[in-house]
């Protein structure tokens, strides 16, 4: 449906309009067909994504492609108003509508300056989009629908709104998109601890400072243990949310553990940083990636048996995105499993038991009494 | 101990014996430092569909061949090779069938699985960590 108030074009399944010298007749330059070309590739960009969205882990078929079969119908006269016909029906038809609707949404949000370089979808980020309207000169104009509801009828782009709305939000999707976060492990000292605001600075081996936080109350006594200046703090390493631009390390969001490097802990922090690094399809194309909730409280669980003593456990990823702390021998087997939903299981296979069993905890720190007695099998 | 109705060409391996199980332990994520393997390595992963394969004893040369086998056949590598016998299986409250005559090729020599099907996770992590203590009792066999 359109919103160009034109009987002939209610029933198109897409019409833009063009508004200029060059345009008036109905006559479309044809540098200005890429346009057209540009459109269609959106709307199938976002189709897409509405099919993928309906069918979590599947990749849309490549054939969709050939299914979005779009035909100029008619240019209408004034400014040219190219009628967009589907020239076929197929069991893709919601999708393309969906799309189609998501591109002439996106113009609008992006022309009325109301969408973040956060929130830019990504299937809209390439360059049909950015180099959208770049054929127009001075003074023209290329309408899109807005949505139903909207408060004005068409997005307008010109050359003005290219420079005032487009450009700036690339620039600035660009950045965001530079910028990664992961669990991860850092290497540095504390040079600096604002403990109202549970914020630090951590200065890394190139020299460079990176700005931490943290929630955990209990971190504030640890990182005041490893402060000082650039030349007497200890080297410590750092467990947590690490955002990372282009790569380089340039915030920690959240600290969860903090390990001096003669910390017998301080392996196993590592190794629940790489295990937080694992993407989806780990296993054997199966097994999920560990969600931030699991890592956190992963390292929740490591710092509860840190302060019991208990030896270091093994450390595993489960196929289905949770976490294991291990330690067996021919004679027992005890396990704390992280579950993705953030229960914590404890089971223990005893000595001289042919059965074990197990206890379903729901915090970190109500492990410490198991963690005690277990600490007799296991050792320090 | 579950049951599943066998399909034509599978057999269960129900009579007691030393026979051992050989177990190849992938990924390389469910090997720590030490190389010891997690328990999860005993159990099914998601795409065995409660059917964890294991490899007959006594119907291939070694672990060694067993071990090679695999690593020139399967697209995850091997890290190395555990085992349980048929007893410890079965008092596992699990059961071992031969399915050798019935997986498409390529088939590993003495293929057989140790059957999870049907069970709850409990009962999954309980068994797996009961045949993981037999393996750990019995050590790496190869490399």
């Amino acid at each position: 449906m359109s919103n160009f108030e034109s009987a002939e074009v209610e029933n198109a399944f897409a019409s833009i309009k063009f508004t200029g010298e060059r345009f008036n007749h109905g006559k479309i330059p044809v540098e200005s067909l890429q346009e057209l070309l540009r459109y269609r590739e959106l709307i199938l960009a976002a189709a897409v994504h509405e099919w993928e969205k309906d069918h979590p882990g599947q990749q849309a078929p490549a054939f969709v492609r050939e299914l979005l079969e779009l035909t100029l119908t008619k240019v209408k006269e004034g400014s040219a108003l190219p009628v967009l016909e589907r020239t076929s029906e197929n069991d893709f038809d919601e999708f393309f509508q969906d799309g189609k609707n998501s591109v002439d949404q996106l113009f609008y949000a992006v022309c009325s300056g109301g969408i973040t370089s956060e929130s830019f979808p990504h299937w809209a980020d390439s360059d049909y989009f950015w180099e959208f309207g770049d054929t127009l000169q001075p003074e023209e104009v290329l309408s899109i629908p807005a949505p139903a509801g909207s408060a004005i009828r068409v997005a307008d782009i010109n050359q003005v709104s290219r420079a005032r709305y487009f450009a700036p939000l690339r620039k600035n999707v660009r950045v965001v998109k530079r910028r990664t976060q992961s669990f991860s492990f850092l290497m540095g000292k504390v040079t600096a601890l604002d403990a109202q605001n549970r914020s630090f600075e951590l200065t890394v081996s190139s020299g460079a400072t990176l700005r931490g936080f943290f929630k955990s109350v209990n971190l504030t006594r640890e990182l005041k243990n490893v402060l000082g200046d650039v030349a007497s703090a200890p080297d410590i390493q750092i467990l947590g949310r690490v955002r990372f631009d282009a790569g380089i390390p340039d915030r920690i969001h959240e600290a969860t553990l903090v390990t001096t490097l003669d910390d017998p802990y301080t392996p196993s922090a590592a190794r629940c940083g790489r295990i937080g690094e694992l993407e989806d399809g780990w296993l054997d194309g199966t097994g999920r990636a560990i969600s931030l909730n699991v890592l956190r409280l992963s390292s929740q669980v490591l710092s509860s048996m840190r302060a019991t003593g208990i030896k270091p456990p093994r450390i595993f990823p489960s196929e289905d995105g949770g976490m294991s702390f291990e330690w067996a021998t021919a004679e027992y087997v005890l396990t704390i499993d992280v579950e993705p939903t953030g229960e914590l299981i404890a089971y223990q296979l005893l000595p001289g038991h042919a059965n074990g069993d197990e206890i379903v905890y729901d915090t970190p720190e109500e492990l410490a009494s198991i963690f005690k007695t277990w600490k007799d099998f296991v050792g320090e | 101990m579950n049951s599943q109705v066998l399909k034509v060409g599978e057999c269960a391996i129900s009579a007691p014996s030393d026979e051992l199980l050989f177990r190849q332990i992938t990924p390389n994520i469910w090997v720590e430092a030490d190389g010891v393997p997690a328990s999860h390595a005993f159990g099914p992963k998601p795409a065995d569909c409660g059917m964890p394969s294991y490899s007959r004893q006594s119907l291939v040369a070694n672990a060694k061949d067993c071990f090679d086998w695999h690593n020139d056949n399967a697209t995850s590598p091997s890290l190395g090779v555990w085992a349980c016998t048929v007893t410890e299986v079965s008092a596992a409250q699990l059961v071992a069938i031969d399915d050798g005559g019935t997986v498409p090729p390529p088939t590993a020599p003495g293929h057989c699985f140790v059957d999870f099907r049907d069970l709850s996770k409990r009962e999954e992590r309980n068994r797996r960590a009961i045949l993981f203590r037999y393996a750990l009792a019995r050590g790496q066999l190869h490399p």
